[in-house]
């Protein structure tokens, strides 16, 4: 899994990305204007995002904003965002009025801050970026048994 | 083929979801005595609060709460430099950003401090978020003691 960070707090970036690399590589931006480079450039070289945590109030771009964008990226080249990368809204603000926002601009999932890595875990399985089963994600090596075939 | 519209309405479960999981008080389910108690000593740092939100892991809280301690002076200079130099919006995200670490390190008299900040800039009252300033920096001066005091950093 590639997922990128925006987040322009320190403190949350850190908690985030620790949290994430667990299940993968992590890049991170601090407002939506570099979230928005990070993603076409991902998208330009072929090495897409799975992931985006979205924070909403940041410097120089917000996050609905750069949701917005990014959708419309993706419609222009024909990608439903339900085919797109899967954003995670992750902020403070809980006013009615930025979760509807946020869901209107398609966004797939919307954390409340303080962050509880369960739950944002837990949107991550529901949203098929991680295993089902895992608590955290370890290499795993399965071993087929073909003998019936 | 699916239209954007379509796939806007089929995500209104998860958004039915979110509201579901609404943040309920929790404080107000203790008797009140009870209730005051937990407030006065979960006050300037809840462990058990952070643990749980971090799935019980210390490593991760340590590294975050580190951090923190060392990004916060930072984030108090640049929010009383904005208020003095009477940049409202500045001040707000500032006050904003830090009301948000405060919470993500379980300082719950530190976050509703930079809220009292904040509310006074939404209101256009900078002198009032100025004079609760040093309120604040108090304040996390003796959370980073507490942190310190028990063992956390």
């Amino acid at each position: 899994m590639r997922a990128l960070i925006v987040e322009d707090d320190f403190t949350s970036r850190l908690l985030l990305q620790s949290f994430l690399s667990k299940y993968g590589e992590c890049h991170v931006a601090v407002n939506g204007k570099e979230a928005l480079a990070a993603f076409r450039a991902g998208h330009e070289s072929g090495q897409g995002y799975d992931l985006i945590c979205m924070d909403i109030m940041m410097p120089e771009m917000d996050g609905q904003t750069a949701v917005k964008e990014i959708r419309a990226i993706e419609e222009a080249e024909g990608t439903l965002s339900t085919k797109g990368v899967k954003i995670i809204m992750t902020t403070a603000l809980d006013d009615m009025k930025n979760v509807i926002q946020s869901f209107r601009s398609l966004c797939d999932a919307y954390v409340f801050k303080p962050i509880d890595t369960g739950k944002l875990l837990g949107h991550m399985k529901d949203l098929h970026l991680v295993n089902p089963s895992n608590s955290a994600a370890k290499p795993v090596t399965v071993k087929l048994d073909l003998s019936a075939y | 083929m699916l239209s954007q519209k379509e796939v806007a309405t089929s995500k209104w479960p998860q958004l039915t979801d979110v509201l579901e999981k609404w943040p309920k008080p929790r404080i107000g389910e203790l008797s009140p005595s009870a209730a005051e108690t937990a407030v006065e000593i979960d006050a300037v740092f809840n462990p058990q609060d952070l643990l749980a939100r971090l799935m019980g892991d210390k490593e991760l809280a340590c590294k975050v709460l580190a951090g923190f301690l060392e990004d916060a002076p930072r984030q108090l200079l640049a929010l009383r430099k904005m208020l003095e130099m009477g940049d409202a919006e500045g001040a707000l995200r500032q006050a904003h950003t830090l009301k948000g670490a405060a919470a993500t390190m379980s300082g719950e008299t530190l976050r509703a401090l930079c809220a009292e900040v904040q509310e006074a800039v939404v209101a256009s009252d900078l002198n009032r978020a100025v004079t609760a300033l040093p309120r604040l920096e108090k304040e996390f001066e003796l959370f980073k003691a507490t942190l310190k005091q028990s063992g956390w950093v």
